[in-house]
Order: structure tokens, then sequence, then C-alpha cells
């Protein structure tokens, strides 16, 4: 073989685009990563829809002994009075509101993703719209867990006041529910910015340079 | 002449570069590194490079020229810096990160070429690259900073190195 050979073999290599992209590999390690985050997600729906199961339980089980007239049995001093119904039942919905709305949201978006996505950029597709809802849904998480939360403190109110506990004893409560939505929402905002916006922007950005290979 | 560039100028000029003479890079990447990871790893050390040196060209030569120049310049202290690093750690686990595969795998003859010019030594790998992307001897000896007699007499001996390989490897069948 003589080198004008040699610089064939070369050339040849100009014919064909150098490198590719391993769409089985990449696509295997996208999965493996988004595992990780819905298992995240998963996670904090499960959060959810236990506490509110908890809080609910307990304020049907406070009406339904008082309907029966057993809350004396387990530590009440009294009867609820009206007001105190009312309020139970203002956390109650309160609170079905509030995993109601999570659960709503959660199918929408499900219903939105619907079908298995077979190639890499479909599954990437899906990634992008579901890290951008799963962002916008946060984004408002304060007022979101408002409600919860002014739930939990008409739950306390009516317990301490049924129960004989001094009424001073709901300042460093509510305090406590209060810096508990503060902490709440900052966290949202921290899973936000240090997880979900980086993934967002390297879910897009990969997308970009494979439609631009394509192209 | 470009000084004081604003980051935007610097990232377009770049992501035109990069757009234009990728392929350049590929050729050297391979040249240098041999694993998925190492050429991932020499890909970035490269870019970054190419990043760099943005605002110092000046336009007195082509810009693929200058990309080689900083390419190969990158990839022989990287080269340089992976061999220490090899020899004092030594058997690194094999992670192949499959994000990039070279499409010649169906092409022997390019992958047996790709082979010989590995065995050569730093620099004489760089001139081969030079010398088979068809720059002049002047150029090579610009970029390179070696006299043109120099080129001269190492291309002669490469050229020679690699026909002799191609005859024997011929009689074996490639």
């Amino acid at each position: 073989m003589d080198f004008e050979d040699i610089q064939v073999i070369w050339n040849s290599q100009h014919d064909k685009p150098l490198y590719g992209v391993d769409e089985v590999g990449l696509h295997k390690i996208l999965r493996g990563k988004s595992q990780r985050f819905h298992r995240l997600i998963h996670w904090q729906h499960i959060q959810t829809y236990g506490s509110s199961a908890l809080v609910l339980v307990l304020i049907a089980a406070t009406l339904l002994l008082n309907y029966f007239g057993l809350l004396g049995k387990v530590g009440s001093s009294r009867a609820l009075a009206g007001w105190e119904i009312v309020a139970l039942l203002v956390a109650m919905v309160a609170w079905l509101h509030f995993s109601l709305s999570v659960y709503a949201g959660q199918k929408q978006q499900k219903t939105r993703e619907r079908g298995d996505p077979q190639s890499l950029l479909e599954d990437l597709d899906r990634e992008i719209k579901h890290t951008t809802f799963q962002i916008r849904t946060r984004k408002n998480v304060l007022m979101g867990f408002v409600p919860p939360y002014i739930g939990s403190g008409l739950f306390v109110l009516v317990i301490f006041g049924v129960t004989g506990i001094s009424r001073w004893t709901l300042i460093p409560v509510i305090g406590g529910l209060f810096l508990g939505l503060i902490v709440e929402s900052r966290c949202q905002r921290r899973l936000i910015d240090r997880e979900m916006v980086p993934r967002l922007s390297e879910l897009e950005t990969l997308r970009d340079k494979l439609a631009d290979l394509r192209n | 002449m470009i000084h004081a560039m604003k980051p935007n100028q610097q990232r377009r000029i770049f992501e035109e570069w990069l757009t234009q003479h990728r392929g350049l890079l590929f050729k050297v990447v391979r040249a240098y590194a041999f694993k998925p990871d190492d050429q991932d790893d020499l890909f970035q050390e490269i870019t970054t490079q190419v990043w760099k040196s943005v605002p110092n060209y000046r336009g007195d030569c082509a810009v693929s020229t200058w990309m080689y120049r900083v390419a190969l310049y990158s990839a022989i202290g990287w080269s340089k810096s992976e061999r220490r690093h090899r020899e004092n750690h030594q058997a690194m686990g094999a992670d192949d990160r499959p994000l990039l595969q070279p499409s010649s795998l169906e092409n022997p003859q390019l992958d047996w070429l790709y082979d010989q010019i590995s065995k050569l030594d730093e620099i004489d790998r760089s001139l081969t690259l030079l010398m088979l992307d068809g720059f002049s001897y002047r150029e090579i000896a610009a970029t390179m900073g070696i006299s043109q007699s120099h080129v001269g007499v190492k291309l002669n001996r490469i050229k020679k190195r690699l026909t002799e390989q191609s005859k024997k490897e011929l009689k074996h069948g490639f």
C-alpha cells in the first residue's frame, strides 16, 4: 500500500460523521437518572397522602366520638361546641382540598404523559414536560400549603379547647406551625433550585444537541 | 483583532467554531485517547482550551489551523499528564460511558490507521494528523514550533513507517 492509499483511507472518514450518539446507552442513562427523580417525587406524594389521611382520620374520630358522647372517655373535659364542630369540618375540607388538588394535578400530568415512549427523543420530551410541571407546581407551594396548615391550626385549637389545655400553650404551637410552613416552602424552593432546574436545563440541552446531530 | 471580548461574543464564536470544526477535534481525540472515558475527558479538556483561546485568536491563520494547534497542544499535555496519572494509579475501572461511539466501526482500514497513529510518540502523532489533513510543511512547522526541514525529515520517516506497516498487514490480511 502506498502513502496515497493511506491518504484515501484517512479521507474516507470525512464522508460520514466521525462519531455518532449511542442512543441506546444514552436512553439507559436517562431512564436510570429519571427513576431516581421519580422516586423522590413519589416519596413526596406518599408524605402528602399519608399526612392527609392521618389528620383526616383524627378529625373524623374526634367528630364521631363527640357524636356518640364518648369524648369524655378519651380525656376531654366537655363535648364539642357548635363552632368547634364547624372548625373541625373546615379543617377537614382544607386537608381534603390539599390532597385532592395534589392528586388532580398528578392525574392530569399522567394523562398528558400517557404512553410508553420508545425513542430517546420521546422520552426526553416526556421528562422535560414532567420536570416543568413539577417546577410550576412547587413555585406556588407556599399558597398550596396554607390550607392544610390552617386546618392543622384549627384542629389543634379545638383539641386544646376540649382537653382544657391553657390557650397560652397555643402560641408556641401556632408559632411552630408557621415556622413549619416557612421551612416546608424553603425546602421545596431548594428542591426546585438544586434538583429540578439543573435537571430541566440538562434535559433541554441534551434534546437540542440530539436534534442538532440529527439535522 | 479581538480584545476584551464580551462573554456573549466569545460564546457565539466558540459555538460557531465547534460546529464547523467538530470533526477535527474528534480526530485529535481519537488519536490521543483510546477508552471512551478518556475520549470524553480529552474532548472536555480540548473544548475548554478552545474556549479560553477564543479571545487570543488574531486572524493571522485559518480557524482550522488555530483549532488544530490548540487541540494538539491540549492533547499532548493531556496525554503526558494522563500517563503520569496512570503510572501512579494502576487499574482504573473500565467505566465505558456510552455517550459517543466511533461511527467508523465498519471501516477496519481506518481503525488500523488510527491504531498505527496511536503507536507514534505524541509529537509524531500531531505531525501525522496535520499531514493527513493536508497542511503544508510550512503550516505544520509554524503550528508545532519546529523547523520545516525537521518536519520534512520526521514526516518522511512516518510515511515510510506507515507504508511498511501497511504492506506487512496486507500480507497477513487486514
